[in-house]
């Protein structure tokens, strides 16, 4: 293990509770109205990471006549960003990734079908970075595989060489409309004179990986990641951290057929084979939420190390040994869910944490009969023992776990 | 383009970071939302105060800073924040294997909870924003010489979540309390 220093886990810690900070686009909303009475194109329809619409589809309708109010707005808004001094922009670049769409916003909405480049309107900018689009951007992205999928530019960082040239490494991702997303594609670029060099992709979509952070650093950049799917000796479930040397001429020369698995990870790693977010490991309940039809499905995490969790749970309602129905996946209603994102967010469980997810009836069907009991299936594949639980086998959601004990972000 | 419309383009633009920034100050959500959203329509009024100052990112940062620290964000009395995560370190303090770099970090963040609003700040601009001893001083308005030494009893603080080992940039400042 590379010894630890107190000034770098410090930017670290501050980095990643950094992506906690709140959603931007209900704060721009309050500020414009309460100055210039302005709305804002961020919670457009197809503006990318979109806050979903919390109060049905009327909001939607009222998005689409804003998005086209605002579009003359934001062009003339592009022009003056770019000539803007970024000087005091230096925001550490790993964190954009929650704020995809925010950083396209500085220059112009992406039309229809385009892909949301790191370029002139992205973060970058504020680092004195890339100015043109590099080419080759997520280029093993297949976006179509997902309804409404769009290519997003995910987290991104800078990092120097020895002979003082610049680079970038890239998260690219996929966004649908309903909120799932797909793998990670991570990609480096060396600067080249305005524009960038594609040089070299460290991670592939087939991998099936999420990108958690990545920062970069002198010749470095350490990438934390999600595994979706058994990968490499790994389960569904695990995060892994991982030290990057960019120096090297290839990169994942070291990596064999997959990731370089570096000794020097951190916090997070663990090594192939050990029990993740595994059925023994995990201390489920379910118990109803008062005054609502609504329950609270709650995972403990027993094991004495970190694991991880993205998505939602399959929830089969069964009676008598016969599913009756299975709970439609959303991402919040009345009770809780995910507001602050529009996809699911990656949870990592430290040992004796617990993730939760919100099952709700969201709307009434007359009589309905009762499960006896609930099917569960989490997100990594791990499926749990039948739990018994009377809930009305009609009109239930289940919403993305998320980290805390209230089942809502 | 009119004064509604860069103060427009700046809300757009910076909001995101300004709400890190504040998250990090306030840690808690609301707070942050709250912070960024006062200090903004406090600042429209005198948006033309903002425009012609070098650097604007930075003179709004300062603003949220110098309004976190006025007290306004502070917790009254009689509220007590419950922090399952310190709660979880503190239960934890066992056999270190893996799991403690995990704690650690866990630790990290509680006790940038215990700090001075003026520590953290010190801390935040200096490790997350890598803005120079002169420029944090310039944000607390403060001299350079107090901005080391909440530097410095901030990093003895958090040197108590961890283990960790001696490096250049904390060995400068501890030196001022040891």
């Amino acid at each position: 293990m590379s010894p630890r220093t107190l000034t770098d886990e410090l930017r670290s810690v501050l980095l990643y509770h950094a992506l906690e900070s709140p959603e931007p686009n209900a704060t721009v909303d309050r500020i414009l109205n309460d100055t210039v009475g302005a709305v804002t194109a961020l919670d457009a329809p197809d503006a990318g990471y979109h806050r979903p619409p919390r109060t049905g589809r009327r909001l939607w309708v009222q998005q689409l006549v804003a998005a086209a109010v605002v579009a003359v707005l934001l062009l003339a808004v592009a022009g003056i960003n770019s000539f803007r001094n970024h000087r005091s922009g230096n925001e550490p670049g790993a964190l954009v990734n929650q704020n995809g769409a925010d950083q396209r916003l500085a220059g112009q909405a992406p039309a229809a079908g385009s892909m949301a480049l790191p370029g002139a309107s992205n973060g970058a900018q504020g680092k004195g970075g890339p100015v043109n689009p590099p080419e080759h951007a997520g280029k093993e992205l297949d976006c179509t595989t997902i309804p409404g999928g769009r290519l997003v530019t995910g987290q991104w960082d800078d990092f120097t060489l020895p002979d003082g040239q610049t680079g970038y490494v890239y998260e690219f991702l996929c966004v649908g409309t309903d909120g799932q997303r797909s793998a990670s594609e991570v990609q480096v670029f060396r600067k080249s004179g305005a524009a960038l060099r594609y040089d070299s992709t460290l991670l592939y979509p087939a991998a099936d990986l999420d990108v958690n952070f990545l920062v970069g650093g002198a010749g470095t950049v350490r990438i934390q990641t999600y595994v979706n799917s058994r990968w490499n000796g790994y389960s569904a479930g695990d995060v892994i951290t991982t030290n990057w040397d960019l120096t090297a001429a290839d990169p994942r020369a070291s990596a064999g057929s997959g990731i370089a698995l570096d000794a020097s990870g951190v916090a997070q790693q663990r090594e192939p084979g050990d029990p993740g977010c595994a059925l023994d490991n995990l201390v489920v309940s379910v118990t109803p939420v008062a005054g609502a039809p609504a329950w609270r499905l709650a995972l403990r995490n027993g094991a004495a190390r970190a694991c991880g969790f993205q998505g939602f749970p399959v929830v089969e309602l069964q009676r008598a040994g016969s599913t009756l129905s299975t709970a439609q996946p959303t991402l919040n209603g009345a009770v809780g869910g995910v507001r602050s994102a529009s996809v699911p967010p990656i949870i990592v469980l430290p040992p004796g944490a617990t993730a939760t997810a919100v099952i709700e009836q969201d709307s009434s069907s007359g009589s309905c009969p009762q499960s006896d009991r609930l099917l569960v299936t989490l997100p990594n594949g791990v499926a749990l023992n039948p739990l018994p639980a009377q809930l009305p086998t009609c009109g239930l959601v289940v919403h993305p776990l998320v980290a805390n004990t209230r089942g809502t972000d | 383009m009119d004064s509604d419309a860069r103060f427009t383009a700046f809300v757009r633009e910076h909001t995101p970071a300004l709400l890190r920034t504040a998250y990090l100050l306030t840690r808690n959500s609301g707070e942050a939302e709250e912070l960024v959203q006062d200090t903004l329509v406090w600042l429209y009024p005198r948006w033309a105060q903002v425009e012609v100052a070098e650097f604007q990112l930075a003179y709004v940062r300062k603003a949220v800073v110098n309004r976190f620290l006025a007290g306004r964000r502070r917790l009254s009395a009689t509220e007590v924040l419950f922090d399952p995560e310190r709660e979880r370190a503190t239960d934890r303090l066992v056999a270190r294997d893996r799991t403690a770099e995990v704690d650690d970090r866990i630790a990290l963040w509680s006790r940038l909870g215990e700090l001075s609003e003026r520590q953290r700040a010190a801390l935040v601009l200096r490790f997350f924003h890598d803005l120079p001893d002169d420029e944090v001083a310039d944000v607390l308005e403060c001299r350079v010489g107090t901005v080391r030494s909440l530097i410095s009893r901030g990093l003895s603080v958090l040197r108590g979540a961890g283990s960790f080992v001696d490096d250049a940039v904390s060995s400068q400042y501890l030196r001022n309390v040891t």
